[in-house]
């Protein structure tokens, strides 16, 4: 036995250890026959799996497309500028994308960024809380009978994007390989992400559909989503939202209470 | 939002169950095999709602089921994350389980998540603090919280206590019980070089409010043995027959047989169920554990 560090110094020094600075943590660790040094590493080995893991999980197009060596140093480079920070792993991954777009090796695949975020919209979608739909026609009505400004709240399992490259057959490829590749094709367009019955569904709208969606999510009123998004006619976003059955509810931005009152 | 479930929390027999993992769940909500309960790993169901929460109530309906938490981080220096609580707390709410578990062990800290089941030094710091977060969590739940003895791949050169010494401590101070892990027991005697039986025989059968059994791999490429707790092979000889000195010496409680890492067809695990199952048959009469 020797005197030791408080439990927060071997804490925080395990938590050095991970990013490559040993600091005294070895002197603190019984070798018992193996080199301090050789028994930290099962824990490096180990945390850097289970990471690896999770993100393969969340990210499983993008594993198919780049391949596990690839993969693996995307894994090392997102725990490494994107720790984990809850004990929750199902919540870890935001950077993915950032490091794929980082990435010279991948430099000459453009879509994979938006691949990357489509698959972390889809964790999203996954995990977004219930929400009992509300009454379409009572929806419609009140939406009708509006006479200023609405605020429609969606159901929180919907999400929107938009990207550079149509990758929606991209990412169906990857999953379920079919005899012939997809096309890669920039074409910025809109996806549009919800569940149902207990999977991700996923289309793809117009880029402008997608914008006032997201603007809609947000929380702005329906002529500012439409304003941002530089959609002149609500209706065939209106009726997607309808017909998908995404809307929950409609407020009329009068009854809101003014933001500092 | 899922309401908890109607008839309370349905106690989790002194029998031999599964670990339920999401390549399986289909098969048990259609087959429904005759499993005495599923454990499920708290995390992966705690989201406010979705396909993975609809499962485990779905399960629910028919199996008793206990929750097993791998990110509450007991052992961080740090406080307790406030917000992992809650939705532990919540979704025990709702899935009304038999048994509630965790790790003695830490996972993170200064707010980065290891998200692995790190060793502590068996120091009266570690302990007091230990003891503080057992009682901390068990008022925000409103019930028992069972503590699992970790799997470990090194020691510390300060510490003051056997692990054995440490756990019993633990549960004499705050109350509350072990999960057993008997391939955990195993694993760390071969990787720290001590008798197992010692383990064994430290623990008081009133500590025990349930056993874990799983496989382990060999590290061959080191100067000594390792043991890596892999939960990726059949249970090993030497672990099962510790086991059947455990139950013979503590009792019998509900066995949960874990297997996390190249999942095996769900006819394996209840080969390996029953298995325990026959050890607990030999031993004595099942009882309701919570």
């Amino acid at each position: 036995m020797s005197r030791g560090p408080s439990l927060g110094q071997l804490q925080y020094a395990f938590a050095a250890m991970m990013q490559d600075d040993l600091g005294s943590l070895p002197v603190w660790v019984a070798g018992n026959g193996l080199e301090p040094v050789a028994r930290l590493r099962v824990y490096r080995h180990s945390i850097r799996a289970v990471h690896a893991s999770a993100l393969e999980t969340t990210f499983p197009a993008l594993l198919a497309w780049v391949g596990e060596a690839c993969f693996a140093d995307l894994c090392d480079r997102v725990a490494a500028q994107t720790p984990s920070r809850s004990g929750n792993l199902q919540h870890y991954g935001a950077g993915m994308a950032a490091q794929v777009s980082a990435s010279a090796v991948l430099a000459t695949y453009p879509w994979l960024p938006d691949l990357a975020r489509l698959e972390w919209q889809r964790q999203a979608c996954l995990l977004a809380p219930d929400m009992s739909r509300g009454d379409t026609r009572h929806l419609m009505r009140a939406l009708a009978d509006a006479e200023g400004d609405v605020r429609l709240r969606l159901a929180p399992h919907v999400h929107a994007m938009d990207v550079a490259y149509d990758v929606l057959d991209l990412w169906r490829h990857a999953i379920e390989p079919g005899p012939n590749m997809p096309s890669i094709r920039r074409s910025a367009c809109g996806v549009v992400l919800w569940r149902d019955g207990g999977q991700v569904a996923m289309q793809s709208v117009s880029v402008a559909t997608a914008r006032a969606v997201s603007a809609l999510i947000e929380g702005c009123a329906l002529s500012l989503a439409l304003q941002r998004a530089g959609l002149d006619d609500a209706m065939p976003m209106l009726q997607l939202l309808v017909e998908g059955q995404w809307l929950a509810d409609i407020e009329p931005v009068s009854d809101l209470p003014v933001p500092g009152a | 939002m899922s309401a908890p479930l109607a008839g309370g929390v349905q106690p989790v027999p002194a029998r031999a169950g599964i670990g339920l993992r999401p390549p399986h769940f289909n098969h048990v909500l259609q087959a429904r095999p005759p499993v005495p309960f599923f454990e499920v790993h708290s995390e992966n169901f705690f989201a406010d709602g979705g396909p993975l929460l609809d499962t485990l109530l779905r399960v629910r309906e028919h199996y008793p089921v206990s929750l097993h938490g791998v990110g509450l981080s007991l052992g961080s220096a740090d406080c307790i994350d406030r917000e992992h609580l809650r939705q532990l707390a919540t979704l025990v709410t709702r899935v009304q389980p038999g048994l509630v578990s965790e790790h003695v062990c830490w996972g993170a800290i200064g707010g980065r998540h290891f998200n692995d089941l790190l060793p502590l030094p068996y120091t009266e710091e570690a302990l007091a603090l230990m003891v503080s977060r057992v009682d901390q969590v068990q008022q925000a739940l409103g019930r028992e919280l069972l503590l699992e003895n970790v799997s470990s791949y090194l020691r510390y050169t300060h510490e003051t206590m056997s692990e054995w010494e440490f756990v019993a401590a633990l549960c004499r101070r705050s109350g509350c019980r072990l999960v057993l892990d008997v391939n955990n027991i195993y694993v760390n005697a071969i990787n720290h070089g001590f008798d197992a039986d010692t383990f064994v025989q430290a623990i008081a059968p009133q500590m025990v409010g349930e056993f874990h059994l799983a496989g382990f791999t060999a590290k061959t490429d080191l100067a000594v043995p390792l043991l890596i707790d892999s939960h990726s092979a059949p249970v090993a000889a030497p672990v099962w027959d510790l086991y059947t000195r455990a139950v013979a010496r503590l009792g019998v409680h509900p066995t949960l047989l874990e297997w996390d890492t190249d999942l095996p067809a769900f006819a394996v695990l209840e080969a390996e169920a029953k298995r325990a199952q026959a050890i607990l048959d030999a031993s004595g009469t099942g009882e309701v554990a919570a």
